[in-house]
């Protein structure tokens, strides 16, 4: 098989389950702090810049971002920026980061108080692979919608509307794969419990610092309230099932 | 044929010598063959730091011109990565992309002319050496890597940097 053959193979790959990734990052709502290793993405820009000025880890913004790095990272990193690199990468590197580091200092004249009143920060990347992503948070998306939902015994139509659109449209997951996901869902859910809820949310977030205990609740809490409301009539029923995630919620707030 | 290239960062102009190069041959080497949507999606779902991603997604943007055939070297690089990600899929994805990167950018002048100041932010935001890749050398994917460099590259090789 040649390269050209395995190239065009990942074509046939299954489509991701985050269609657009732009929808899902805003969602998120984690702006500069998805920059974990230089904690935001102004570090990010210093630290460039102190790499093409020569200055090494000894500025300040390298030095913050050093002490967040791990031993092997450190030794790495030591080791790497003795190691005498290869004779032409010396003059493009040094002019090409100076670069970087102008536009660096150029940005620091609005400051961050005044950036977060004119814009909402998206972050272009963030640390963890966006489909696996995708897939832990449907999983605390999905389950306690389709619970609420059918708790009158029936998913009507608007209901499975109002839960598609917010999934695809608002987080920008590929249809098919909220599709599928809300088949499987509806099989397994007779075995849903808020107590196993509650544990699954506790370890998403703390494996995942992209996901958000306060913006998950937010976005949670709006979310099924648009679902009882779908049909134009909050029942009693769904009513008493959004309280018990609010009971879920408080418990995981105390501990 | 000598053609006049400008360093999309730095803006400095340089003469590059590409006399034995077939550019037909190398239009249809670096023709990509995923699209950009794909090529994001592939950055968006590897599994390292948020900063690489950003360094990495530079790539994009580098091509090089010679008379009025644009390679898409970047983008190349990117689908490079991607396979041997698929194919090697125990070695972590930071490795891959250090090694396939570091073993390119030094062993084909013009590329190591564009993209060589993405290196050293590169390296360190995987958390690698700066010289690892010559560790992986002998190694089945620093091989693979060299196959590369050989085939799809080799057009590459041919151009001549002068500063």
């Amino acid at each position: 098989m040649s390269l050209n053959d395995d190239i065009l193979a990942i074509n046939e790959d299954p489509p991701s389950v985050i269609k657009d990734s732009l929808k899902f990052k805003v969602k998120l709502d984690i702006g500069e702090e998805a920059y974990t290793y230089l904690n935001n993405a102004r570090n990010f820009l210093d630290w460039l810049g102190s790499l093409g000025a020569g200055v090494g880890t000894g500025s300040f913004a390298g030095m913050a971002w050093y002490t967040t790095l791990g031993i092997f990272s450190k030794a790495a990193l030591v080791i790497g920026l003795t190691t005498t690199p290869v004779g032409w990468f010396i003059g493009a590197g040094a002019l090409g980061a100076i670069t970087v580091y102008a536009g660096a200092k150029f940005k620091r004249v609005i400051t961050k108080k005044e950036e977060d009143q004119l814009y909402t920060k998206i972050p272009k990347y963030i640390n963890t692979p966006l489909d696996i992503l995708g897939v832990s948070l449907c999983a605390l998306l999905l389950p306690v919608a389709m619970k609420v939902a059918k708790s009158d015994g029936t998913l009507c139509e608007k209901e499975y509307a109002v839960i598609t659109n917010y999934l695809v449209d608002e987080w920008g997951y590929h249809p098919d794969y909220i599709k599928n996901a809300m088949i499987e869902q509806d099989e397994s859910l007779d075995f849903f419990d808020y107590y196993q809820y509650g544990e699954v949310l506790i370890q998403a977030t703390n494996h995942h610092n992209e996901i958000k205990i306060d913006v998950l609740e937010r976005e949670l809490l709006r979310f099924l309230n648009d679902i009882i409301n779908a049909d134009g009539e909050a029942k009693p029923e769904e009513v008493a099932e959004i309280n018990r995630l609010k009971e879920v919620l408080r418990t995981l707030g105390k501990k | 044929m000598k053609v006049e290239i400008t360093h999309p960062q730095t803006k400095e102009v340089i003469l590059i010598s590409a006399e034995d190069v077939d550019i037909d041959d190398l239009k249809a080497q670096f023709e990509p063959l995923l699209s950009e949507k794909k090529l994001r999606d592939i950055i968006d779902n590897l599994n390292i730091p948020a900063e690489a991603k950003v360094l990495l997604s530079q790539f994009f943007d580098y091509s090089i011109q010679i008379g009025t055939v644009v390679l898409e070297v970047g983008k190349k690089i990117i689908e490079v990565i991607r396979v041997l990600i698929n194919k090697y899929p125990n070695i972590s994805a930071g490795l891959v992309v250090g090694t396939v990167i570091g073993l390119l950018l030094s062993s084909i002048p013009v590329l190591g002319w564009l993209l060589g100041w993405l290196l050293m932010p590169l390296f360190a935001a995987l958390g690698l050496a700066l010289g690892a890749w010559k560790e992986f050398g002998n190694s089945d994917l620093g091989k693979a890597v060299e196959d590369l460099t050989n085939t799809i590259f080799a057009g590459l090789k041919k151009i001549q940097v002068q500063a």
